[in-house]
């Protein structure tokens, strides 16, 4: 018997300003116990259909609605957000700023308090929910000192505690390592089976597989497509491609085979199911091929392209350790690795590791304690001597992790121009160069914009923009592709490529294992401060445990690829 | 420099109902004000400094680390009063030295140590205070005694918390203006510039969380109902109360004592 609907949309229509809708004329239902994911390219209104459910659209942020949205038979619209909260709870997406309680005991008990439970049930019942997120022994610890994973962990066990029969999670993994976003996938993935799910995420490898439902919206906020996983990718595929929504590895590969006349009966949607299917097809040979194929499109396994111009490295790092305060633990301790010109290096390893501030190390921001050594060479010159202090900035390019933090003018042409300003170039060539960059980052129409305006993906792309209109040798970016879809992430590596081909070194620094293995080759990994390995990027697929150990992950198509392999041998 | 901050603990004066602590502490300090006379203060400090470090057992490092640094502002303090008092006003003043113009008397000096003191006083009983009190203990006690609206008071909790991630942001914003080639130029006017770029981020992300934050609260039941409940039993037990007797009691006894030795003097004009 089919359950009870809970939420009903029904031709709903919202729009901020009256003019343009953000969504538009949506009708769709959603029962009890089902899970959702809301499928979309950024900036369709996915957050705001979540914000229409709680009613804090319209009831905290105004806007012009028509049509209906029901919760367990209440009008969303006219129900107070008091009412609603008792039935919806919201997991966001900033671990940080959720939480209103400095300690976890005390920020499960919030929602508790508000509905008025006695103390001794309220004790009952934050033992009960923490034990279902696994963090009873964390109950006295402060919310600062705990890792992302486990903020959004404590969020969900607030949640539990007050038992609402849905609970909405807004990109819940986005701020997350690989590791926070295992932990959370599986604390969502083991959530009771009465509760509806409903959410919103980008990057599906570690989720699918949650989901019986899919709700697909276009650009336009209208939903095109509703139906299970299997369905929504086997027929919408090419709609998904061209919105630019991530597609996950195995889904790509399974679609290639359809392609290319090979009927998978029943499209896979994880792993095992993908390696069954393959295993029993007549044309596995052809599968596997096919496979291979895929691989080499996603691993890179050549050698960088631009010799160097001796046998010195541009960035050499040597026995290098840092602590911000004497009395501080070592951020970073005894790293050593060097690269050379035409390198695309990959930094890896947990949030707190000390990624970044091993980038910033390399362009001087800091100061490293002795006996470390830093050299950075100016790639194009002959000169054998290191570049000291702040001239490294003369021809390194650095993009910070939150590009907010470095907008310094009030337009996007400005901005980008700020940094050409030192170059005393005459005005038609910069504006030439300006040009070309709005161009290539799809950014030319917001010229006069003003940058903090933008959406988190054209905000990421802008900061590349300001930095890479400086043609700089030696380019560093901290999380380039954060917060963007898969077209434009694609394109903006598809630059970096082109660049690094012609002889530009790259950093970067990020949580994506596969941008890495696309795009990288070489890959230094840290964890809790040390170097745990120093590589070409290829070979890291064969250091399964080192992988494991530092709880990072290879391609989900290089681990079909082992199923497989490995049946065949047998 | 570090500032007060919770010591965490279990002692007699970090189980005090932070109310409690507040208002006798208050009113002390209130009463102290009033006080021309370098040794009331220097008594009561000698008070504080017993609650910190033996009723408290709050390290004495950790407290010479709060402390040392404003005990040179408080020299700093000492010295202009000294220097400010106006020693025509005396009926009878006994100069010490001079300086050019300025003349120090006996009274002076007094003066300049009953500021110096006083201040010194206040420091300690906040210090005493901080240290021993959870906030969230404090934000509770102030709902439920002292009848704080819940929405200002968890408010400024969930704020409380932004303080350490602001002053990040900010750190990193400044990383990133040098990246970007900010002119590290000092002066004042460049320096008010500076603020004015760092200003913008650092109030957008100050908004934002601040919003999300709101509809987080929101939708976890926040005034769902007119009442509330609290995990934290933040009452005024029999402890509170014995606490509040024998503080006043030991208050009593010193004021008695100063009164009968003459030397507690009540009021600016007490000094002519």
């Amino acid at each position: 018997m089919p359950e009870e609907i809970t939420i009903k949309f029904e031709n709903f229509s919202f729009s901020y300003d009256g003019k343009n809708r953000i969504l538009d004329d949506i009708t769709f239902d959603i029962r009890k116990g089902e899970r959702v994911l809301i499928l979309g390219p950024s900036g369709c209104g996915k957050s705001t259909l979540t914000q229409c459910l709680n009613g804090i659209i319209p009831q905290l942020i105004d806007g012009k609605i028509d049509g209906n949205i029901t919760v367990d038979g209440m009008d969303v619209l006219d129900t107070p957000i008091s009412t609603l909260s008792h039935h919806i709870g919201i997991v966001f997406q900033d671990p940080e700023s959720q939480f209103c309680m400095l300690k976890v005991e005390d920020e499960v008990a919030f929602g508790l308090e508000n509905l008025l439970y006695e103390r001794k049930a309220m004790k009952k019942k934050i033992m009960k929910s923490l034990g279902s997120v696994d963090l009873l022994d964390y109950k006295d610890w402060l919310l600062n000192r705990l890792s992302g994973g486990m903020m959004q962990r404590v969020s969900i066990a607030s949640l539990l505690a007050i038992d609402q029969e849905i609970m909405i999670f807004d990109e819940p993994t986005s701020n997350l390592d690989p590791r926070g976003t295992a932990e959370v996938s599986d604390t969502i993935r083991k959530l009771p089976e009465n509760k509806t799910l409903i959410i919103i995420e980008h990057k599906l490898d570690e989720f699918i597989d949650i989901f019986n439902k899919i709700l697909l919206l276009n650009a336009g906020g209208k939903l095109i497509a509703s139906g299970s996983p299997r369905e929504i990718f086997k027929d919408h595929y090419d709609e998904l491609q061209n919105m630019g929504i991530w597609i996950p590895q195995i889904q790509k590969y399974i679609y290639k085979l359809y392609k290319s006349g090979i009927a998978v009966n029943n499209f896979p949607i994880n792993i095992e199911e993908a390696k069954t299917e393959i295993t029993n097809l007549p044309e596995r040979e052809k599968a596997i091929n096919i496979l291979r194929e895929e691989l080499r499109e996603n691993i890179r396994n050549r050698p960088a392209a631009a010799a160097s111009f001796a046998a010195r490295p541009v960035i050499s790092v040597e026995n290098l350790s840092h602590k911000f305060r004497k009395s501080d633990n070592w951020v970073l301790k005894d790293i050593s690795f060097s690269i050379y010109r035409g390198d695309f290096l990959g930094i890896v390893g947990q949030n707190g590791s000390g990624k970044t501030t091993l980038a910033k190390l390399i362009i001087n921001l800091y100061e490293a304690s002795p006996p470390s050594k830093i050299e950075v060479y100016h790639p194009d010159k002959k000169s054998d001597s290191p570049v000291k202090g702040n001239k490294i900035l003369e021809f390194t390019g650095f993009a910070f992790q939150n590009p907010e933090h470095q907008f310094v003018e009030d337009t996007v042409y400005k901005e980008i121009n700020y940094g050409l300003k030192t170059r005393s170039l005459d005005d038609s060539t910069s504006d030439l160069k300006i040009n070309k960059v709005l161009e290539l980052l799809e950014l030319a129409d917001l010229k006069n914009a003003n940058p903090f305006n933008l959406s988190q993906g054209q905000k990421r792309r802008l900061s590349v923009a300001s930095i890479l209109v400086m043609d700089h040798p030696i380019l560093i970016l901290d999380e380039p592709t954060f917060g963007m879809d898969y077209r434009t992430t694609a394109s903006l590596m598809d630059i970096l490529t082109k660049l690094n081909s012609q002889g530009t070194t790259i950093i970067i620094i990020t949580h994506d294992m596969n941008l890495i293995f696309k795009y990288t080759n070489k890959t230094t990994i840290l964890k809790e401060g040390k170097l745990a390995d120093f590589d070409y990027t290829h070979r890291l697929l064969r250091k399964t445990d080192l992988i494991n150990d530092c709880h990072l992950s290879v391609p989900q198509l290089y681990r079909l690829y082992r199923e497989v392999e490995s049946y065949a041998v047998l | 420099m570090q500032f007060f901050e919770y010591y965490e603990g279990d002692s007699i004066i970090h189980r005090i109902n932070p109310a409690v602590k507040l208002g006798l502490f208050f009113i002390l300090m209130l009463v102290i004000t009033f006080i021309y006379d370098p040794y009331t203060p220097f008594i009561f400090s000698v008070l504080a400094l017993i609650q910190i470090t033996v009723l408290a057992r709050i390290p004495s490092r950790q407290v010479m680390k709060m402390i040392l640094p404003l005990l040179l502002v408080l020299a700093g303090i000492t010295i202009t009063s000294i220097i400010s008092f106006n020693t025509g006003m005396e009926v009878a003043p006994r100069i010490l030295f001079s300086i050019g113009k300025i003349e120090i008397s006996i009274n002076s000096i007094k003066f300049g140590l009953t500021i110096g003191l006083r201040i010194l006083c206040f420091m300690l009983y906040s210090l005493l205070f901080v240290a021993t009190t959870d906030p969230t203990d404090f934000i509770i006690s102030l709902i439920l005694q002292f009848k704080l609206s819940p929405k200002i008071g968890f408010g400024t909790l969930a704020g409380y918390r932004f303080v350490p991630l602001l002053s990040t942001e900010y750190q990193n914003i400044f990383e990133a203006h040098r990246v970007r080639g900010m002119e590290e130029r000092s002066g004042a006017i460049a320096k008010i510039k500076r603020f004015k770029k760092f200003a913008v981020p650092l109030m957008v992300t100050a908004a934002r969380k601040a919003q999300r934050v709101a509809i987080a609260m929101d939708s976890k039941c926040f005034y769902a109902y007119p009442k509330r409940t609290y995990l934290r039993d933040i009452r005024i037990r029999k402890a509170d109360v014995s606490y509040i007797i024998i503080f006043i009691l030991i208050c009593a006894i010193i004021f008695i004592t100063l009164t009968w030795f003459g030397v507690l003097n009540w009021g600016y004009r007490s000094l002519r």
